[in-house]
């Protein structure tokens, strides 16, 4: 049954070829290329299940259009990108980090705690609040993530199961928290915490918060980037994923840089939870994100861990996000919808880095441009 | 070795040959391997095929096991014309082989390994009658080979007897053998070669693939020589002389290399590594260095000869830092360095050029430049304060590809793409360009590579040792160790079993000790 | 003992086999896959199709239509895993994120009051279509097998369950048994193990591969279906709740074993279990998050305790996540 003669069908029934090499430009053609394959593809899907799909580009592209929108895009995209670009350390260094979301939530967590002491009369003065909200959002997650680093490096524990059940422990712990001890006595009852006050939010003074978080991630994407190119550690950190023993060999200490790298990934997720949850809600309640820690994931693969691509990338999926707001307002569209065409990006941004590296030869001898 | 050679006269040869190969010819990139080769083999003979490395044996062989088709030639097998086209065309013909690394399922049992995919199992096989059936088999050689042992748990003797099953359940006749004793010990090839005349007398032939004379003299009944390619000499092993089969394999009588060596006088002058009582574990589990005792003196070359697989590996693993020994110190110029990390072992002088290259010492992905980075980026003048100069780096790399010629368009080209020997050339030439050493380790350093390049690396162990560098040097290739050393050390089963200098060195003792493992009248 | 721990002890004991029947089902089949070398990280997107197909197919025509669909979307989903981790070999761990994410994604939508409606409606319009909106289904009837389960606690805890739970202990059992004792068993192991090898000896690595990642991705969308209408029929979001990934992490405390899966299973059953009857002992009656928490908890310390037990080395398969190409 299982000889080759039966279902040898099966392989591909052209040859298949490495490409020697790829230039950036054929790389981001084919990127762009297998997204609008995405789109289609879910267009087809809702089609399908009954949605326009026509409405569904067209508000997509709304976003686009009016500076009310736009400035929620870039709102939305906060979080993203901080996630992404931190996922980023994680992922070139083979580390499978699968729990930026839960980090983001434990920034959240610490976040909130400052500001319900602060709320009591305890804890920061008006002039220390930000500092301490932004480090107390950036220790906790970067703590959160260095328990599967330490469980990866000590036990060799895998760490997308880890950070999987982490993200899990984190949410649970949020929504205790919520439901208990901090739940604001004013909240009429609601499951919520008190307000986060003016001095504890991210902000640029005249300008509106799009522009100030615009900034947030403009500057740490452009640093992610001078670290990876420029400096040592980032370039040590790519050795360790892509060849364990050449890194062994070259005298790289491999666990301090994964500890270091992780923790950063999760520093930034954690920043991104305080954005979340002073700027984008205002205070900690259930469900606060949709998933920006997920969604960080695949603009982060979408972007090839490039941080300039990664920070556009996420804003795409903040552009998803407000418009699958838009959908269930418009046309009831479940929210959900959005995740649909987000994991078909997902799927084309992987196929896409097969494409990439390979060209088809026909049984001819004929080669074609691309495999799809 | 040969001590019943002549008591021992084959069967003569019946007049059908089993399998006639004429005019075999096989090309390869920049490679002649097969050149017009004729071989033939006989019902009921052992017939040696003997050569150095890169002779063309192991081609041959592949060949009429159909792993590689001939360019020109024809395959007659008992008589019958036949084209090979994969190993189990070759099977079906009654052709089976053993390769030198084993082709087995370490998480499997014997059985299971055995009737992989055999046509006679049903679906619901029935192991208790196979197992016995095996057990049978085994026992008619003399094999204590239990079939519901884990393969993963055998001596490499016991797995070279699974190798033979998988082929004598599929009723294989002619069996090829590729350097069988590499990883035996003296009892095991004693074992073997006792189970090959056994196979003989039930009229299979056998065909051993050996660069070892001794081992062709002591149990075959002809002999075939092959060179560069070419067969030099055939005929039957009772009428062939060792003068006459060693002539044969290496040419014209070994003469001066041309590479001047100079005199070194070690005694006089201070070690840079000492191995003290150095125990290390392998990967199986069982240690695979003991009690290593040896010393590297400044200006000198020290080479460790051995078969592989007798612990040379891990031994320079644990001096380069990458494993950590069970026992034993390591010293360099004086400094206790056991145990120490590949960082530190670089800052105190230490090079290490690593077996395996492309696992090792290249990330394949990377460009040229950024793999000259790999080792050096961390330190002054190629970074300050964690920032890297890039176009230093890249100075450098100019540096390496020009100086060590290595064959590439641009240092901006994928290490990936580069050939085995200029991925040699580019980690030899990264690691003596960016660090100053005071002790090379170097794991076969020219394996795999092409006469020029050897010839280039060997002229930089030279340079090395003139400018009073500590050289410890593996490799497979006794020549060049005779060539190259200064004082030479045997390896056998993770032992040191004899230190000789090169004045007193010659092939035949040296061949005695790597394969017995007993320093033949030279006291260390 | 008396009699009222008795039948509290039954009562855990039935639960934990009723909770451990999603991780069983769907890690023997992971079990399967992994031998073959392929890794599924897909489980908790494809069971979360599972569920829904299984959802709206009881509303259609009842629950046998209900469990082979859910197979067959499993089906369908492993063809897209197996399609993309074999035949294209991308890297096992990203595409079986992507599944999940597809899964979860269309399931969720599928899930939407206004769209199983719709859905609903198209499958079979003889059926009134607001059911669909009410987010239940009929549960699987549980299955009294004379005169069995009149046994002391064996009764309750085996022979007072829903069809599927003998269904998860006899495939768990069956698939052993092909595994360990027949000759695709052997094929399937090699290519797990040693890929190239197998391909020499005549063993055709892709089907072997296509076949264990479907079979596996079925047996999720079976295990997705018996958690909704075996275990908990009604439609939430999220229904999964990483319950696919315990289940592959339950591969490695099972150490590759469809027949230690069942131990394993039925343990994280239990633990399962707890949540719910820990708070009705008074520990975190109104705020049950922390005991929520416990299986992602105890599934962490069950990898470290694994890890120091085995030391570091795992008897996975040798080629597990590794992508097979011939032409290296």
């Amino acid at each position: 049954m299982f000889r080759r003669s039966l279902l040898s069908a099966l392989r591909l029934p052209v040859k298949v070829e490495r490409r020697p090499e790829v230039t950036p430009r054929f790389s981001i053609a084919v990127t762009l290329g297998m997204l609008l394959l995405a789109f289609l593809a879910s267009g087809a899907i809702f089609q399908l299940l009954g949605f326009s799909a026509l409405h569904i580009y067209r508000s997509f592209f709304t976003t686009l259009l009016s500076p009310i929108m736009l400035e929620e895009v870039f709102r939305r995209s906060a979080p993203i990108i901080l996630s992404a670009i931190g996922l980023c350390y994680s992922y070139r260094m083979g580390f499978w980090n699968i729990g930026a979301e839960g980090q983001l939530y434990m920034g959240m967590i610490a976040a909130t705690g400052v500001v319900v002491l602060y709320s009591a009369g305890v804890g920061p003065g008006d002039a220390l609040l930000l500092p301490t909200v932004v480090a107390a959002s950036m220790l906790a997650g970067g703590a959160w993530s260095l328990i599967p680093a330490a469980l990866k490096t000590k036990f060799r524990a895998n760490e997308i199961i880890t950070t999987l059940m982490l993200n899990y422990t984190a949410i649970l712990l949020a929504d205790y928290l919520v439901h208990g001890a901090w739940k604001d006595p004013a909240g009429y009852g609601f499951a919520q915490t008190v307000q986060f006050p003016a001095g504890a939010r991210i902000s640029l003074p005249g300008f509106p918060d799009a522009v100030a978080y615009l900034a947030l991630t403009g500057a740490v994407t452009v640093l992610t980037f001078i670290v990876f190119r420029y400096t040592v550690f980032g370039f040590e950190s790519r050795i360790v994923g892509l060849n364990i023993f050449a890194s062994r060999y070259a005298g790289l200490r491999i666990n301090s840089i994964i500890l270091r790298g992780v923790l950063i990934s999760g520093a930034l997720a954690g920043l991104a939870g305080l954005i979340v949850v002073s700027g984008l809600i205002g205070r900690l309640r259930p469900g606060a994100s949709p998933g920006y820690g997920y969604h960080a994931i695949i603009a982060s693969l979408l972007g090839g861990l490039y941080p300039p691509a990664v920070f556009f990338s996420s804003i795409l999926f903040g552009m998803l996000l407000t418009s699958g707001d838009l959908l269930q307002a418009s046309i009831q569209m479940p929210k959900s919808g959005v995740e649909i065409i987000m994991a078909m990006i997902f799927l084309a941004t992987i196929v896409a880095e097969f494409v990439k590296r390979h060209r088809l030869r026909l049984a001819g001898g004929v080669r074609g441009g691309g495999a799809t | 070795m040969a001590e019943n050679l002549l008591e021992r006269l084959g069967p003569a040869p019946p007049q059908q040959p089993k399998v006639e190969m004429r005019g075999v010819t096989k090309r390869f990139p920049g490679v002649l391997a097969n050149d017009n080769v004729d071989f033939t083999i006989y019902a009921g003979e052992v017939h040696a095929l003997l050569g150095e490395n890169g002779a063309g044996k192991t081609t041959l062989m592949n060949i009429l096991y159909g792993i590689y088709t001939p360019d020109a030639g024809v395959i007659r097998v008992r008589g019958v014309p036949v084209r090979l086209r994969s190993p189990r065309d070759a099977i079906r013909l009654g052709i089976g082989m053993v390769h030198q690394d084993f082709r087995l399922i370490e998480a499997h049992t014997v059985a299971e390994n055995v009737y992989l995919n055999y046509d006679g199992l049903g679906f619901i096989p029935k192991w208790s009658t196979l197992e016995s059936r095996l057990e049978e088999m085994a026992a008619s050689y003399e094999w204590r080979l239990n079939p519901r042992a884990r393969v993963g748990d055998l001596s490499p003797g016991e797995k070279q007897q699974v190798e033979l099953l998988k082929l004598l359940v599929r009723g294989a006749d002619i069996l090829l053998l590729d350097e069988p004793t590499s990883v035996l010990t003296p009892i095991e090839t004693r074992m073997l070669f006792k189970t090959m005349r056994r196979m003989v007398e039930e009229g299979k032939s056998i065909v051993l693939i050996t660069h070892k004379l001794s081992e062709a003299l002591s149990v075959s009944d002809r002999v075939t020589v092959m060179r560069r390619g070419r067969v030099v000499l055939s005929k039957p092993t009772k009428d062939a002389s060792i003068d006459e089969l060693s002539t044969a394999m290496v040419g014209a009588q070994i003469t001066g290399s041309g590479l001047e060596q100079g005199d070194s006088n070690s005694q006089d002058k201070s070690p840079v590594l000492q191995v003290i009582n150095l125990s290390v574990m392998g990967d199986e589990g069982v240690l695979a260095v003991r009690d290593v005792n040896l010393t590297v003196y400044q200006g000198e070359i020290l080479g460790v000869a051995g078969v592989s697989g007798n612990g040379q590996i891990e031994l320079v693993e644990a001096i380069a830092g990458l494993r950590r020994p069970v026992r034993g110190r390591v010293l360099i110029r004086g400094a206790d360095v056991t145990g120490a990390s590949p960082r530190r072992l670089m800052e105190l002088g230490l090079t290490y050029i690593p077996p395996e290259s492309r696992k090792w010492g290249i990330v394949p992905e990377l460009s040229l430049y950024e793999n000259v980075a790999i080792r050096v980026a961390r330190y002054q003048p190629y970074s300050r304060m964690g920032v890297i100069d890039w176009s230093r780096v890249m100075e450098v790399a100019e540096r390496v590809v020009s100086d060590f010629k290595v064959d590439a368009a641009s240092i901006k080209m994928r290490a990936g793409s580069l050939s085995g020997g200029n991925v040699q050339r580019l980690i030899l030439g990264r690691e003596l360009t960016t660090t100053n050493p005071v002790l090379l380790v170097a794991a076969y350093p020219t394996k795999g590579l092409d006469i020029a390049a050897t010839d280039h690396v060997k002229k930089i162990l030279l340079r090395l040792r003139r400018e009073n560098v500590g050289v410890l040097m593996l490799s497979e290739d006794l020549d060049e160790i005779l060539e190259l050393s200064d004082r030479i050390v045997v390896m056998y089963g993770g032992r040191v079993v004899g230190v000789v200098g090169r004045s007193e060195a010659t092939p035949e003792a040296l061949g005695v000790m790597m394969s017995r493992g007993v320093a033949a009248g030279v006291s260390s | 003992m008396t009699v009222e721990s008795l039948s509290f002890l039954e009562a855990i004991l039935a639960s934990a086999v009723s909770a451990g029947t999603i991780y069983l089902i769907a890690s023997v089949g992971e079990c399967i896959t992994e031998r073959a070398g392929v890794i599924n990280l897909g489980l908790e997107g494809i069971m979360a199709m599972g569920a829904i197909t299984s959802f709206i197919l009881t509303l259609a025509y009842g629950h046998l239509a209900a469990i082979l669909g859910a197979a067959l979307v499993g089906a369908v989903f492993g063809l897209l895993h197996a399609f993309l981790s074999v035949s294209l070999r991308l890297n096992q761990i990203v595409v079986g994120l992507a599944i999940t994410w597809l899964g979860l994604g269309l399931s969720g939508f599928m899930g939407a009051p206004e769209v199983a409606r719709e859905l609903l409606k198209s499958i079979n319009p003889a059926v009134p279509a607001f059911l669909a909106e009410l987010k239940q289904a009929p549960r699987l009837p549980e299955l009294k097998i004379e005169p069995l389960n009149s046994l002391p606690v064996l009764g309750r805890v085996l022979f007072s369950q829903n069809i599927l739970v003998h269904a998860g202990i006899i495939t768990a059992l069956i698939l052993w048994f092909i595994l360990t004792r027949t000759r695709w068993g052997l094929s399937l192991r090699s290519v797990g193990e040693n890929p190239a090898l197998a391909d020499t000896a005549g063993v055709n690595v892709f089907a072997v591969r296509y076949l264990a990642v479907i079979l596996g991705s079925s047996l999720a969308g079976v295990a997705g279906a018996y958690l909704f209408i075996g275990y908990q029929p009604f439609w939430v979001e999220d229904l999964t709740r990483s319950r696919g990934f315990i289940a592959v992490s339950l591969v490695i405390l099972s150490s590759w074993s469809p027949l230690r899966a069942i131990a394993a299973a039925y343990l994280f059953g239990g633990v399962e279990t707890l949540q719910f009857r820990i708070p009705l002992r008074g520990f975190g009656a109104e705020t049950p998050q922390l005991i929520m928490m416990l299986p992602y908890v105890i599934t962490i310390v069950t990898l470290i305790l694994i890890s120091l037990a085995s030391r570091g080395r795992l008897p996975a398969p040798a080629a597990l996540g590794k992508p097979y190409s011939r032409e290296e």
